[in-house]
């Protein structure tokens, strides 16, 4: 971002005219970040998602109980001082597999966001840097992942590779790039004509150098937004494949297999605290994560105007 | 116009081809064949090498995989997707039975999301800003954030079950008369559910193209007219701001077949989501093959029926 500063000084002052003015412009990350912070919603929703972190990660120093120990004189209780949101049919602490279960979704979430998000951007990059063949192969590789719904493919790939954690994170980050890879390439095209990637080939850079040093910083403001809206969709398919029985299974708690419970309809009807707690958590979480991706969207459009 | 459409229905004719490779090529990457079906670890033991060969070439398991697809396309392209493996059932007859009941579902689902999303859209574009601005679209963030199954326990918890109005599942009751209003009865709190979140999307997507096109100038010409009021929205400015809308339409339809396929584990509904569930908890794959092609090629047509009707509303696109 500095030399953007630098950048952006020695373009404004001489046309404004007022050197006190320039001195006073502002890096697009710090407008960004001032903008965001305009973002009442997004603020409390930032607040709301670091403590939800917090209570996950730190999930030992919030409750004294095993998520994974089973208690059967301790089954089906309702919330109450010693178990607050109550026990499962395990008797296992319905608040302590909430939070450790949100360790292994956020977890799940962040993981396979950032491996979509490394296959999309380099797709991307690549399908808009070098254009002609490399695109047509790439572009249609997209359309064709496009024709299927990510978690249908998801559930295929998991009924053959078989559940778990690792499989998982690898099938939902393997499946969600496509987006990613039409945001990055519509972004790099729109570069590719303009003076300083020609000023930076006419120096005779190696085009990786082009592509990482010189064309990526400028698409991170709409990838920042991609890239939330990439973890809430990650969320989200792990819940989806683990309340279908398919994801990650017990009794390694998750979000999406606490609420597999409630497809039974004695659960569901008599036991509500078992799937109500996690079906929050996720629920929030997810709100959050969209609503820090508007906020970020927001802040980085340039169109987007600050008093 | 005839032309264009050719044209699209011509490129999308090697998108299939890839399509039936990835779907054939899916199954094909699991541990494992067809063979193992049939032959058990307690029947292995009293087989000899020969049997055992006897039976994969019976299957056709013989053959090399690129062989193996060639002959698979030759059936498919008849409409033989062979049988499940689990029922013992012929894939085509199996899926189109489940299929119709599926359409019902997530045609009600999408149809409802499209009038409820337009009509909601228009009326808070012309309140920009109003209470019913606010409090809708606050709404519809967490209707877009809602899940299909988490929307679907909670919709089965108050619904079905704290307020009895709604059956707990199923299509039509087990006794008594299982005519259309049974259906009805049983459909709507599945279908409004899986509509939730693509009416939100439809909502702001409305209201959205409604604002940008009340601020062209052909709307502030015909308002200097002196036209009415009525005249302009529903004439002028709905016609071209619902151009984009249907988009968004046809772009909800993979995700209304994924939010159907948890409704219908939820609700049991005896169509293509529950058939698929079960087949990937038991890898029955002729049924998970069929049902990946059908999902594909849904989500394709829906894609080219967009780009027709596109075409036919706008006529800009077809003389590009």
């Amino acid at each position: 971002m500095n030399s953007m500063r630098n950048i952006f000084v020695k373009k404004l002052a001489p046309e404004s005219g007022d050197r006190k003015k320039a001195e006073k412009i502002e890096t697009p990350g710090q407008l960004a970040m001032k903008r965001f912070f305009h973002h009442k919603l997004a603020v409390v929703a930032t607040i709301v998602f670091i403590i939800i972190l917090i209570i996950s990660f730190g999930a030992p120093l919030f409750t004294p109980y095993d998520p994974v120990g089973m208690s059967l004189k301790d089954m089906h209780q309702a919330p109450s001082s010693t178990h607050i949101m109550g026990t499962d049919n395990l008797g296992r602490s319905v608040f302590a597999r909430t939070l450790y279960g949100g360790r292994i979704s956020l977890l799940v979430g962040i993981t396979a966001a950032a491996i979509s998000t490394f296959i999309g951007v380099f797709l991307g990059a690549a399908a808009g840097y070098f254009g002609k063949k490399v695109d047509m192969i790439i572009m249609r590789l997209t359309d064709v992942m496009m024709t299927f719904p990510p978690l249908i493919i998801m559930l295929t790939v998991v009924a053959i590779t078989g559940p778990g954690l690792i499989n998982v994170i690898l099938v939902i980050g393997g499946l969600v790039w496509p987006q990613t890879t039409r945001l990055v390439r519509g972004q790099f095209l729109t570069m590719m004509g303009q003076e300083f990637v020609l000023a930076a080939k006419a120096q005779g850079l190696p085009d990786w150098i082009i592509i990482f040093r010189h064309c990526i910083p400028n698409v991170m403001a709409p990838l920042m937004a991609r890239i939330s809206f990439a973890v809430s969709g990650a969320i989200l398919s792990e819940a989806g494949l683990s309340f279908l029985g398919i994801g990650i299974p017990s009794p390694t708690p998750t979000w999406g297999n606490m609420m597999q419970n409630a497809r039974n309809l004695d659960v569901l009807q008599l036991y509500p605290w078992m799937w109500i707690f996690p079906a929050v958590f996720t629920l929030v979480t997810i709100l959050c994560i969209n609503f820090i991706g508007d906020g970020l969207r927001d802040a980085f459009d340039p169109k987007q105007l600050i008093s | 116009m005839g032309r264009y459409i050719l044209r699209r229905l011509l490129i999308s004719i090697p998108i299939i081809f890839v399509i039936t490779i990835i779907v054939f090529a899916l199954v094909e990457l699991a541990p494992g064949d067809m063979a193992d079906y049939f032959l058990s670890d307690e029947s292995i033991q009293y087989m000899s090498e020969e049997d055992i060969q006897a039976v994969r070439e019976s299957l056709g398991m013989d053959a090399s995989a690129p062989t193996r697809y060639i002959r698979w396309l030759g059936r498919l392209v008849q409409g033989d997707l062979g049988y499940s493996f689990i029922r013992n059932e012929n894939v085509m007859e199996l899926l189109t039975r489940r299929i119709k009941n599926s359409v019902i579902l997530m045609g009600s689902g999408l149809l409802i999301a499209a009038v409820v999303g337009i009509i909601l859209g228009v009326f808070i574009s012309l309140r920009q800003y109003s209470i019913w601005d606010n409090g809708l679209t606050g709404l519809s963030f967490i209707g877009i954030s809602m899940p299909a199954f988490i929307a679907g326990i909670i919709g089965l918890y108050l619904f079905a079950i704290k307020i009895p109005i709604f059956p707990t599942g199923g299509m039509y009751s087990t006794r008594g008369d299982r005519g259309l209003m049974d259906l009805l009865w049983h459909l709507v709190l599945p279908a409004v559910i899986l509509s939730i979140m693509h009416a939100a999307r439809i909502m702001r997507y409305t209201r959205f193209s409604m604002l940008e096109v009340i601020k062209q100038d052909y709307i502030v010409t015909a308002e200097a007219k002196g036209m009415k009021r009525r005249v302009i929205i529903y004439r002028h400015a709905l016609k071209n701001a619902l151009i984009p809308v249907i988009t968004i339409i046809g772009l909800s339809v993979p995700m209304v077949i994924v939010g159907a396929i948890f409704l219908e584990t939820i609700y049991n509904w005896p169509g293509m989501g529950t058939l698929y569930h079960r087949a990937v908890l038991s890898r029955d794959y002729p049924i998970i093959m069929g049902a990946n092609l059908f999902i594909a090629m849904t989500v394709l047509a829906a894609n080219l029926l967009v780009d027709i009707i596109y075409a036919i509303v706008d006529p800009r696109v077809r003389y590009e």
